[in-house]
């Protein structure tokens, strides 16, 4: 149980942010400059704020009205920074226990060779830092956090600095080590992708304020929980299930109450729940369903809101039974398709466009570890 | 081998001329006015007691046949130089001298140095512009106007030394206070080069190290500390240089005394004092452009190596 509720003025920019969790996973969600990273600097004890506390598990880290700072060194709350940080004197051994050393006896409950094993970097530990890749080295950092045993473990933006593919290498692990370590995270993110994949709780942080906190189904596909974002990078999430595959083609349904999303290849087991991420700009509105179309997927709803921009314009469908999808489509297509709330329409997308890779499944028999447990701890 | 060969042809070629004469008079009564010399205004000033110590350098006279042989042996180079290499007693005192004063110089002023360093580089704090400035001061003074001030501080009825003195401290005249000179004027050098070295160092390593469970003393030890090394040994063994080559503050401190406070750099102005003295200098010369190579490849050595061993902080 994570509580937060500080006030911090940096210069011009202000943070006055409130939220509380006890999902395993609390992302931070914003634009760059939004605070998140102040953020994640406050609940570290990096920062002290101007007023306000942070509470773990009801234990107060700080409290200004009550006079207590707890430094960062005794608040046992291991970071993993967005450029890793190693120490570049010592080798990657060295490195991974060089928290586990500090920790107290009897809070060493993190096995060494556990994680060396799940991080799969056990081929690096005589080797120096300087000499890994990036990908190597966020491995490391994320082992060096964990086995310091903390009570809490801090992202900042762990991916930001890497290449795709290496993301696509990482985001895995770090659901392997939300699910076998039991360790409550904070993931501070601007991509949906990771965010929809890892957390069932997402703060949305805008300007220094929080502006929604939720599952990210719900955090994602509003309009109104969106802060002022460039329209490339708007996208809504999905909550689905996964259907059995038929044999032709490799392609995977994805199931929706208001249709059948196609995916291009596997996505784990049948049955078991997936959050999947669609770009508003990847998006084709239709008032009737087309019939001789490439797009594969199609889902029913009506329009819950427009949003206008200039020449652009984005609408978040309220999908038919469940969930909403953001489009953003022109001022041009809008009138010509004489669009307004209420108005029924069936939202296309190209299976091409989703990348499988990227979707994250929750473990176990469809009853999924993260995504049953969303507890929406909005005030 | 060569020992016997060259004191055989010395004793061969030996004349008892002007340069032996000039040494054996150096050892009875002219030492005493070569430091005066070298210091004329010690006469002056009235906190300092004066003279060398008794039972300073006898060994003068034991080499005092070089300088004709080796005008002799112009003719083999090669002679020439391995003699060059043949040092004297007292030069070895000197240079034995100048090791102890500048390494102790250096050791003693590590921890200070470091201290410094660090708290001129990370922290800030009332007055760090005067603590900046104090440190730098010898590197822009006069080195006379420092020893000077050193006397007046540290003699032994200075304003310091006079209460050092009753608890057994003595800088005055000993080679404790050679070393003191030296390391005071080393002192900028070295804080110089270690402040760069704390200030290139990431501050998210040590806060890193923090969110670890490290604290503050921690943290310095096993990870700023560690990384600052290449400029701590950089500023150490710039200190250590100028040690050894540190002169006019340390003459006008603790004066020109063979065996006790003469360095190489004292050594050899005493000889450039006293006609035919020459040769001796020069050999002198030689050995301090060996030591002075020796700590700059030294110097070079550390940085690269760890250079490799960080990488380029990417």
């Amino acid at each position: 149980m994570i509580e937060v509720d500080v006030r911090l003025k940096l210069g011009a920019f202000e943070l006055d942010a409130a939220f509380r969790n006890d999902a395993g996973v609390t992302a931070l969600f914003g634009q760059s400059g939004s605070g998140k990273s102040v953020m994640l600097g406050v609940i570290a004890g990096l920062l002290r704020p101007d007023s306000g506390y942070v509470r773990l598990d009801g234990e107060a880290l700080v409290d200004v009205e009550a006079g207590i700072f707890v430094p960062a060194s005794r608040r046992r709350i291991g970071l993993v920074f967005q450029d890793a940080n190693l120490f570049p004197h010592l080798s990657v051994r060295q490195n991974l226990l060089y928290g586990r050393w500090f920790a107290p006896r009897d809070a060493r409950r993190i096995d060494f060779d556990a994680v060396v094993e799940t991080l799969g970097i056990g081929r690096l530990l005589s080797r120096s830092p300087v000499r890994l890749s990036g990908g190597e080295r966020q491995r490391v950092a994320i082992g060096r956090a964990l086995l310091s045993c903390p009570k809490l473990l801090l992202f900042d933006e762990p991916l930001a600095a890497l290449d795709k593919q290496r993301k696509l290498e990482i985001l895995p692990l770090i659901e392997r080590v939300r699910d076998e370590f039991n360790v409550p995270m904070v993931y501070v993110s601007h991509a949906v992708e990771e965010v929809a994949r890892l957390a069932p709780c997402v703060v949305i942080i805008d300007a220094g304020r929080v502006k929604f906190v939720g599952d990210p189904v719900m955090a994602f596909s509003r309009l109104t929980s969106r802060p002022v974002e460039d329209r490339f990078d708007l996208s809504s999430v999905l909550s689905v299930r996964v259907d059995e595959r038929p044999p032709s083609h490799g392609l995977t349904p994805l199931r929706h109450p208001s249709g059948v999303i196609w995916v291009a290849g596997p996505v784990g087991p049948p049955g078991s729940m997936a959050r999947v991420v669609v770009k508003a700009t990847d998006v084709v509105l239709s008032r009737s369903r087309p019939a001789e179309i490439s797009a594969r997927s199609a889902l029913q709803g009506k329009v819950a809101h427009i949003k206008l921009d200039g020449p652009i314009a984005t609408t978040e469908i309220e999908l038919q039974d469940d969930g909403h999808l953001l489009a953003t489509i022109t001022r041009g297509a809008l009138e010509d398709l004489a669009l307004e709330p209420g108005q029924g329409v069936y939202a296309l997308f190209k299976s091409a466009a989703l990348d499988e890779r990227s979707i994250g499944v929750a473990r176990g028999e469809g009853e999924a570890r993260g995504l049953t447990s969303f507890t929406s701890a909005s005030e | 081998m060569l020992l016997a060969v060259t004191s055989a042809q010395a004793g061969i070629f030996h004349e008892p001329n002007q340069s032996a004469d000039i040494h054996s008079g150096a050892r009875t009564g002219n030492a005493k006015n070569l430091n005066a010399a070298a210091s004329p205004d010690r006469q002056s000033s009235p906190t300092v007691e004066r003279g060398p110590r008794d039972g300073s350098s006898t060994a003068v006279s034991e080499y005092t046949p070089r300088a004709s042989r080796i005008e002799e042996e112009r003719a083999k180079p090669l002679l020439v130089f391995l003699s060059l290499i043949d040092l004297s007693p007292a030069e070895w005192t000197a240079i034995w001298l100048s090791l102890k004063i500048a390494t102790v110089a250096t050791f003693a002023s590590l921890p200070l140095g470091i201290f410094t360093a660090y708290a001129l580089a990370r922290w800030r704090f009332p007055g760090k512009m005067i603590v900046n400035g104090l440190v730098h001061l010898p590197l822009v003074l006069p080195p006379v106007v420092t020893g000077f001030m050193l006397l007046l501080l540290f003699g032994r009825r200075g304003l310091l030394g006079a209460y050092l003195a009753e608890i057994g401290v003595v800088f005055s005249f000993r080679w404790t206070g050679a070393a003191l000179a030296c390391a005071v004027m080393g002192f900028p050098l070295m804080v110089r080069a270690m402040r760069l070295s704390f200030e290139t160092i990431d501050r998210r390593l040590e806060l890193a190290s923090e969110t670890l469970g490290a604290n503050r003393l921690w943290t310095f030890f096993m990870v700023t500390l560690p990384l600052a090394t290449p400029g701590v040994v950089v500023g150490a063994i710039l200190a250590f240089a100028k040690a050894l080559g540190e002169f006019g503050a340390t003459i006008t401190f603790v004066s020109n005394i063979p065996g006790e406070t003469q360095t190489i750099s004292a050594a050899i102005y005493s000889y450039t004092q006293v006609p035919g003295g020459d040769e001796n200098a020069m050999r002198l010369t030689f050995v301090a452009v060996f030591i002075a190579l020796a700590a700059l490849l030294a110097s070079e050595v550390v940085q690269r190596r760890a250079e490799k061993r960080l990488g380029s902080a990417d």
